[in-house]
């Protein structure tokens, strides 16, 4: 586990760091969001992080996340604590990761205010299970600075969270996340 | 005496049901009703998952903890208010998300005690529900 922490370490590390000599750009946000929402016939259930790491290479497209599972909040107490011990086993599967490229990187100028929509494909890690997923994102460039949003769905089975039948109808098979970041440029 | 028996399998049926359907929709705890687990500096604190991820997050994960540190950065910002305590490693911090967004930002250099709870660490370590005492 030390040593996965430490790859992900470095590879944040690389992207804030690597070419800095060269003169890319690289943009981070300690404070992403990300929201999942499962509608179902029984209950809609929503829970928020606000304290996601992203880190973006305006240059070679590169863009990271990291997410603690247990920094997502619910409303209700019992949801909150079935999600951490029965679904997500979070005590012992902490973190999801998400690394990818935006596959259309030269569409975006980051420094020309605009609306950009980036094609994003990369690897979700979720409850220690990884797969390829595509999605796109909407880039807003103003002189506030850039501001980035996403929405995609996943399947719940493809991660080996295992839902109980007693509350499977109160759970979707597919869950939508969406993501909200406000990037700082690092310097 | 059947009859008897009917009513108190009834009103059993309904404290149970009441009880579920309470528990069901108990809202999540506000910091303020909650007890402090552990007193730390942020500097200790970091330093902890630093040196053993695995076990920093088998004492503090969940935990109530209340961090002594110099506020670094703040900010407010999409109806978010995040706190940066400083540590003795400039590239990482210990994070607090404030529960009560009515709460009153301190200012940089200032020292402060923040309760939160301990979510874990990606390159600072994170707490969310936070107050600052």
């Amino acid at each position: 586990m030390r040593h996965k922490n430490l790859i992900n370490l470095m590879l944040i590390l690389t992207i804030l760091f690597g070419s800095t000599w060269l003169g890319a750009q690289k943009y981070f946000s300690k404070t992403g969001e990300i929201v999942f929402f499962s509608k179902s016939p029984i209950e809609n259930i929503e829970a928020k992080s606000n304290s996601a790491n992203t880190v973006l290479d305006s240059d070679s497209g590169k863009i990271q996340w990291a997410v603690l599972i247990k920094s997502f909040e619910f409303e209700k107490a019992l949801m909150q604590e079935h999600f951490n011990e029965n679904y997500m086993e979070s005590s012992k599967i902490p973190k999801a990761n998400f690394s990818g490229n935006i596959e259309n990187i030269e569409n975006i100028i980051f420094n020309t205010a605009g609306e950009y929509t980036a094609n994003i494909s990369g690897t979700l890690e979720i409850h220690g299970v990884s797969h390829e997923i595509k999605t796109t994102a909407i880039f807003k460039v103003s002189e506030k600075g850039i501001h980035a949003n996403s929405s995609f769905n996943v399947l719940v089975a493809d991660y080996d969270i295992k839902i109980p039948s007693v509350v499977r109808n109160n759970i979707a098979e597919e869950i939508q996340i969406s993501i909200n970041v406000e990037y700082e440029e690092f310097k | 005496m059947r009859t008897k028996i009917i009513w108190i399998g009834l009103a059993l049926i309904l404290v149970l049901g009441l009880f579920g359907i309470f528990e069901f929709n108990k809202k999540v705890k506000s910091i303020n009703d909650m007890k402090v687990d552990f007193e730390i500096s942020a500097s200790e604190l970091l330093s902890k998952f630093e040196n053993d991820e695995n076990l920093a997050n088998s004492i503090y994960l969940d935990k109530v903890i209340l961090v002594s540190g110099i506020v670094s950065k703040s900010e407010e910002k999409d109806n978010k208010k995040t706190v940066y305590l400083s540590t003795e490693n400039e590239l990482s911090n210990v994070i607090f998300q404030l529960e009560d967004m009515n709460q009153k930002m301190p200012e940089i250099g200032a020292v402060v005690n923040i309760k939160g709870i301990c979510t874990g660490y990606l390159m600072d370590v994170v707490l969310v529900r936070a107050m600052i005492k």
